[in-house]
């Protein structure tokens, strides 16, 4: 072992570099569930590195608008890509799985997510496979898929479809 | 599910194909607004170039004339980069102003994705093929009775990132009947367009 890993009690020390990367934080999602996370996978996170810089981040990091079922989906991307090793191809591997699974409701409150937090790859991601699933539909799917009621009446609604009726054309049926 | 915030919404809407948001505007009043508004429309633009771009995603379109003048196909430039002998089929390009006025001597110039389109006649359009809507230039001025409409003239199109707004440069060589000569003393006009981008 070499001197600078030996504190002046002559007891080993892990290298700073390395304390770093393992030392961990606790999330706290909006129901009250807890998270552990190293430090080096919720720094990908801009908005807790800054937590984390101002000093803020000392031990629990409450995430008001967070619930617990989206930020393990979260922790779950963060720590694959903090992983040592892991190559860009195997990280886009993983994101394309990763997201390939979720329903539209879900992708939409892990984009909120990578947005509050600030995780530019991930919300760039969920965007375009939210939008990747919707582009082709119906108004009546975006309305009943997000939650949506219509504030036309039925003849403003009528004079909108006039305008570009083309683009109703070659629309995907509403049946999943 | 919670409630999409508007920035959020914004990013999402920005990445869709305009087909789509013309549909979308009638999902309900918010989304029409946003839609509909100027700045969302500028960082719809500015989000298809970047996706143009980005080869892999082959969203460049290569914009072809037809057998006939009045037909317009556009091909994805993606496409040109297959290996081996593939056939590719171009998609033909609805509404465009040469269906109503015939005879292009063929588009002109392109800029974020407006067209200029010279008509065999001299007249000018500014089409937006996305959103299928073109907007006719006025003729040239330049161009009086006493020339007996006689002139050659070249187009091009540019973006005025200043203004905002688009610009088409004519430049006009006029005939005096005078001296029976093309004078290029005709000079230059600069119109504004009024086409806005979706």
């Amino acid at each position: 072992m070499a001197p600078k890993n030996k504190n002046p009690n002559g007891e080993n020390v892990v290298p700073e570099v390395q304390q770093k990367k393992t030392q961990a934080l606790i999330l706290k999602s909006s129901d009250g569930e807890e998270f552990s996370i190293s430090k080096s996978a919720a720094g990908l996170s801009v908005a807790i590195k800054n937590m984390m810089e101002d000093d803020c981040a000392g031990g629990v990091i409450p995430l008001p608008l967070v619930d617990g079922g989206t930020l393990a989906r979260v922790i779950t991307y963060l720590n694959k890509h903090a992983e040592d090793g892991a190559s860009d191809e195997d990280k886009r591997k993983f994101d394309e799985e990763f997201l390939s699974g979720m329903e539209v409701d879900v992708l939409c409150d892990v984009a909120l997510a990578g947005n509050y937090l600030d995780i530019r790859g991930l919300f760039h991601d969920v965007c375009q496979r939210i939008v990747n699933g919707m582009k082709n539909k119906s108004v009546e799917w975006v309305r009943k898929t997000f939650r949506i009621e219509s504030d036309f009446t039925a003849e403003e609604e009528e004079q909108i479809k006039k305008e570009y009726a083309w683009a109703w054309e070659g629309v995907d049926s509403d049946a999943d | 599910m919670q409630e999409i915030p508007s920035e959020v919404l914004g990013e999402i809407l920005s990445r869709l194909p305009a087909e789509s948001l013309l549909r979308f505007r009638c999902v309900c009043k918010a989304w029409r607004r946003t839609i509909d508004d100027p700045i969302f429309i500028k960082l719809h633009v500015h989000r298809q170039l970047l996706e143009v771009q980005d080869s892999s995603n082959g969203v460049g379109q290569l914009i072809l004339r037809g057998d006939l003048d009045t037909q317009l196909y556009s091909l994805p430039m993606e496409s040109l980069n297959s290996d081996g002998a593939k056939i590719v089929k171009a998609a033909f390009l609805k509404n465009s102003p040469l269906e109503s006025y015939g005879e292009a001597k063929s588009p002109v110039g392109s800029c974020n994705g407006v067209l200029l389109i010279s008509q065999s006649k001299g007249i000018n359009f500014l089409w937006n093929p996305l959103i299928r809507e073109f907007h006719r230039l006025p003729p040239l001025k330049l161009v009086s009775k006493k020339s007996r409409g006689l002139y050659h003239s070249v187009s091009g199109l540019g973006y005025n990132s200043a203004a905002d707004d688009y610009k088409v440069v004519r430049i006009a060589q006029v005939f005096d009947p005078r001296d029976r000569s093309f004078k290029s003393d005709g000079g230059v006009q600069s119109e504004v367009g009024l086409l806005e981008e979706d």
